[in-house]
């Protein structure tokens, strides 16, 4: 009887003592290649960036945020303005821009998930190449010890804005100019090449 | 126009010539009929970069310093200028979190945060000597609801203080002398281990015996 009781307490001690979060870790792992839009962006559009690729590589499930900044960039950086530290040349990315979904539920241990990002932009954002840091951090939802440790990883954001055509001129009229030169140089290769076409309209009882 | 009809035989030719004559071995196996597969098996480098940090949460010790009736006892800081410490330098030095970097070579990076008490009242703001947030105590250390803190390492002879950005782990590099590179052998992982001290406020606003703080690792790309 009192082997029992003993053992029953040694089982106790040691599932108590393998539930204490020293044994814990907390950890986040990214994509190292950068999340880079396709093609140029125009002020007031807006697009889907590339998937984000993340993976919880800590022993608890955690929640994970993203941020949108730029590291490691000098003490006078602000937003707008352009800087040639940190990741690269460029503007920094305002984090408003950013539209980030699917970070609702927790991510398993060793679990992963490709996070959904879309590029909104402002009408009137500047021209020009945009470059700054997404920031993932992993948090888990331990309540013991006074210092809470976190983990993040961060890839790079690029992308490259132009101006839309002058806005005096509607897109439709655009095009109605591309199809009249496209049938003036369809017409001068007719030409050219001497084909001649004979369009002839009769009566049903001709 | 005869021109033209030799060229077209003469492409027909060459055609054929070239469609007629697969290999022997593949001859065989038609002979032989049936079908047969083989898997390749192909392996690639990480893509990914990452940090883990263990264990997950701490408790500092080692208290020393304050003074009077509010000294340092145990794992209770003291005012004014308290300090505690997650492991020790000196003789019975010792490391307790473990920092890894996992992945394709990059820098790790470091920051804390705001120091929250039990009651949710006022923060203690983190301070570093000689920046924008400076520590407007005596000396150089933290003034009235401000903390800092240092993070040490394990081959590493110069403490480094931690800011609210992040910012290069220069104790995360062991050699030669430091830094925050990450560079893992044949793309596995890179150990670190650390440990910090804290120094708290000249004085206080908020009367909690109970203060939370975070420290984070990141792992960025090299050109950061």
């Amino acid at each position: 009887m009192r082997t029992g009781l003993a053992v029953t307490i040694g089982l106790a001690a040691l599932l108590a003592t393998a539930g204490q979060p020293a044994y814990a870790s907390v950890g986040v792992g990214i994509q190292a290649n950068a999340v880079h839009l396709d093609g140029v962006a125009h002020p007031g559009g807006t697009y889907t960036l590339p998937s984000l690729y993340v993976v919880n590589t800590g022993t608890e499930a955690e929640s994970i945020s993203i941020q949108v900044e730029r590291l490691s960039s000098g003490p006078g950086t602000r937003i707008g303005t352009k800087t040639s530290t940190g990741t690269g040349t460029g503007w920094t990315v305002s984090p408003s821009w950013i539209q980030i979904t699917g970070l609702g539920a927790q991510l398993a241990p060793g679990g992963s998930a490709e996070i959904p990002l879309k590029l909104s932009l402002p009408a009137g954002a500047q021209a020009g190449s945009y470059s700054s840091d997404l920031v993932v951090t992993g948090s888990t939802a331990v309540t013991t010890g006074d210092v809470r440790f976190g983990a993040a990883a961060a890839t790079a954001l690029e992308f490259s804005i132009v101006p839309n055509p002058p806005s005096g001129i509607p897109a439709w009229r655009w095009w109605v100019l591309f199809a009249l030169l496209a049938l003036v140089a369809i017409t001068l290769t007719i030409r050219r090449t001497g084909l001649r076409i004979h369009m002839e309209l009769r009566g049903p009882h001709a | 126009m005869r021109n033209a009809v030799l060229i077209v035989v003469a492409l027909v030719v060459v055609l054929f010539l070239f469609s007629r004559h697969p290999s022997t071995a593949s001859s065989e196996a038609q002979v032989n009929g049936g079908a047969g597969t083989t898997t390749g098996h192909l392996s690639v480098v990480p893509t990914i970069r990452s940090v883990t940090v263990s264990p997950g949460s701490v408790t500092f010790g080692n208290c020393t310093g304050g003074g009077g009736y509010t000294n340092s006892v145990g794992t209770s800081m003291g005012y004014p200028n308290g300090s505690c410490s997650v492991g020790l330098v000196g003789i019975n030095e010792s490391f307790p979190i473990t920092v890894t970097y996992t992945g394709i070579p990059g820098d790790v990076f470091v920051n804390g945060s705001s120091a929250v008490p039990s009651d949710d009242g006022k923060s203690w703001a983190l301070c570093t000597p000689n920046s924008t947030t400076t520590c407007t105590g005596g000396e150089g250390l933290p003034g009235t609801d401000q903390y800092m803190v240092s993070n040490f390492a394990q081959g590493v002879a110069d403490a480094g203080v931690l800011t609210t950005s992040p910012r290069c782990d220069e104790e995360f590099n062991s050699q030669p002398d430091g830094g925050c590179s990450a560079t893992p052998p044949e793309f596995k992982s890179q150990v670190q281990h650390e440990g910090l001290l804290l120094t708290g406020p000249e004085s206080w606003s908020d009367h909690s015996t109970s203060w939370t703080l975070s420290v984070t690792w990141t792992a960025v790309g090299p050109s950061s």
